[in-house]
């Protein structure tokens, strides 16, 4: 059985992702600071409460899965932030706190999972960008800039890892309907869409699709790439 | 710290296949005749664990300086032992 580790497990796409992953034969290793808000039911799932922007937390976690003998086969880097808001009256603080989860989370997530990859020649990463930083919408600096940088911390590890057989790939949803879009309002939500090829809001099967055609052996080739939901594109 | 060093070194030397080499402090680690970049990963990951095994400290032995070809902290088994214990002691 393969294992998948997911970050982000407490609800939203990485919960809605343990599950899927959980019904499809992965054994799941789900990741959050907070217990899931509901029950993954689910054999092959375990939970660790890991603070993903904690470079202990993380490394702590990987000694105890590799102290296991588990031998991780893929990485989805699920977690983040978002904050809306224009950029004159966006605190630094703000800035801090989005780069540190989505950046520096990813970042250690990535390190630390690809020297047990290393290991096996063997591994999928895949991390999380959004279309906001191709449409590069307004209100959204902070967190597409964030976005910009998992891109090029990715694409970049693809070529370091590419002869350890360790793929890195990108997956770049629109709305998705999760509590983090249903703050933001009809309006603005309507205003998203508008610039979508596609303007539909993103289903979590629609993310978990793309995920599954990263994570397939059969993608061994499929490295440094960036799949936008809705038909977004640079 | 020397003889979890050297273990570490000479268990993974093997593992890889490489020529027995004489242990003393001027023995290259990284570089010319030594690991690779990916080799030295794995050695980064067994010293790692090794050293929470024996101190219960958790370090990260990443370093700007870890791909140098001038001061790399992982040129030799000499260098290496003194960053560990640098490490191990601002941990």
């Amino acid at each position: 059985m393969k294992t998948v580790i997911i970050t982000g497990v407490s609800k939203g796409i990485g919960h809605a992702l343990a599950e899927h992953y959980g019904a499809n034969g992965y054994q799941v290793l789900g990741l959050s600071r907070t217990e899931p808000e509901q029950m993954i039911i689910a054999s092959n799932f375990r939970w660790y409460r890991v603070d993903i922007t904690n470079e202990k937390d993380v490394k702590s976690f990987f000694r105890e899965i590799r102290k296991e003998g588990i031998k991780p086969y893929a990485l989805i880097n699920n977690a983040g932030v978002a904050s809306l808001n224009a950029l004159s009256t966006t605190p630094l603080s703000t800035v801090q706190h989005i780069f540190n989860t989505n950046v520096n989370g990813t970042f250690l997530m990535m390190k630390e999972a690809a020297k047990m990859m290393v290991l096996n020649n063997l591994g999928r990463i895949v991390n999380f960008s959004s279309v906001a930083y191709p449409l590069q919408i307004e209100w959204e600096s902070a967190y597409s800039a964030s976005k910009a940088a998992i891109e090029s911390f990715s694409k970049t590890a693809a070529r370091e890892w590419a002869t350890s057989g360790i793929t890195v790939n990108i997956v770049g949803p629109g709305p998705v309907e999760t509590d983090l879009v249903k703050n933001v309002g009809d309006k603005r939500l309507d205003y998203l869409l508008d610039k979508m090829p596609i303007s539909e809001v993103n289903t979590f099967d629609d993310v978990a699709n793309v995920c599954d055609f990263f994570l397939i052996e059969r993608s061994a080739k499929i490295t440094g790439q960036v799949i936008y939901l809705g038909g977004a594109s640079q | 710290m020397k003889e979890l060093v050297y273990n570490a070194f000479t268990k993974l030397r093997e593992e890889f296949s490489m020529d027995r080499v004489e242990l003393n402090a001027d023995t290259v680690v990284y570089g010319d005749n030594g690991f690779t970049s990916i080799q030295l990963v794995r050695l980064i990951v067994e010293l790692e664990d090794a050293i929470y095994n024996k101190t219960e400290k958790e370090v990260d032995l990443s370093d700007d300086a870890a791909l140098s070809v001038k001061n790399s902290p992982f040129a030799t088994l000499g260098s290496l032992q003194a960053f560990i214990e640098q490490k191990i002691a601002e941990a």
